[in-house]
């Protein structure tokens, strides 16, 4: 199947904390802009001149837009949804530019700062979105990775002699390392416990089972005539596809939906 | 190619830096506007 992500510009749910990590100064910087009220506490006569702080931010701006356009043009199949975000950055912060420089000439109008924070606030919702693209370009990669797995398994199941099996495990144990490293990374990223729960097993279930899954197929490709061997072949391998199927559930936000994890919460009585 | 470097920064960590440099420039707007503040004290509008 192909690796496919569906993309809600309108969402601004965050599910890692990479992003939120990122954001949350950001957010309490503006918080702090809006809500101030009384006097500063903060030492006076250390700013720089406006017009300085002003070309600093677009210039920023203008970074984090070249950022976004070289991760778009990187990954074809989220470059226009990429773009498009990058586009909201861009009219946001030119939005943001002109209201800074208004506001830097006349420092004391209350309007003029008022609408400087208005598109600060504006921007940083439209660098929330490609914050939150970049993790589903991240989610997209780690699919692909998947795809790879899922490809190689149908190999390791379809080998009919010992070479070829130990041709196609080659690429399926390499292939696995990278699909177990890169899960790990997604489960440390992850903000929802039960999802880094189920990821944490579907990661073990997978290197437990990596090694039982060449020895149990070396049997069966050597004695096909064995029930016992290829029963024991295929259970092996459910479980390896079942482990595989989890990380790509959980990778795509939804909770394991395959019988590995899914014991109840609900306590005694 | 399906596979790429798993060492390779993720999208999310290139963006990183560029928003935090982001992040700093608009904090330095938000302390001139404390130089404002006092201005407009000292000269009602």
């Amino acid at each position: 199947a192909k690796a496919t992500v569906k993309w809600d510009p309108k969402n601004l749910e965050i599910k890692t904390h990479s992003v939120e990590k990122t954001l949350e100064p950001l957010v309490m910087q503006v918080t702090t802009l809006v809500n101030t009220k009384g006097p500063s506490k903060k030492k006076k006569g250390r700013s720089k001149r406006a017009h300085v702080l002003v070309a600093a931010v677009e210039k920023a701006t203008e970074n984090f837009i070249l950022k976004g356009e070289e991760i778009a043009l990187e990954n074809p199949d989220i470059k226009s949804e990429m773009l498009l975000a990058v586009e909201e950055v861009k009219k946001a912060g030119e939005t943001m530019g002109k209201a800074s420089r208004e506001f830097a000439e006349d420092p004391c109008s209350s309007i003029k700062r008022g609408n400087m924070v208005k598109a600060a606030r504006n921007l940083l919702s439209a660098v929330t979105r490609l914050l939150i693209l970049a993790d589903m370009v991240d989610v997209h990669r780690l699919l692909k990775s998947l795809q790879v797995v899922e490809n190689d398994l149908d190999r390791v199941k379809s080998a009919s002699s010992h070479s070829e099996l130990v041709e196609s495990f080659k690429s399926f144990g390499k292939n696995t390392a990278d699909l177990i490293s890169q899960a790990a990374k997604r489960q440390a990223e992850l903000k929802d416990p039960r999802l880094r729960d189920d990821l944490a097993a579907a990661r073990a279930i997978l290197k437990k089972n990596c090694m039982m899954l060449l020895t149990a197929s070396k049997v069966y490709v050597r004695h096909p005539e064995l029930s016992a061997a290829k029963e024991n072949r295929d259970f092996i391998f459910r479980q390896v596809c079942e482990a595989v199927s989890a990380i790509s559930d959980v990778a795509q936000g939804k909770p394991a939906n395959n019988g590995l994890t899914g014991l109840p919460f609900d306590g005694p009585g | 190619s399906t596979q790429f470097d798993s060492t390779q920064p993720t999208a999310v960590q290139r963006l990183s830096e560029p928003s935090q440099m982001l992040k700093h420039a608009v904090v330095n707007l938000i302390n001139y506007q404390d130089d404002a503040d006092l201005a407009t004290r000292a000269i009602p509008e």
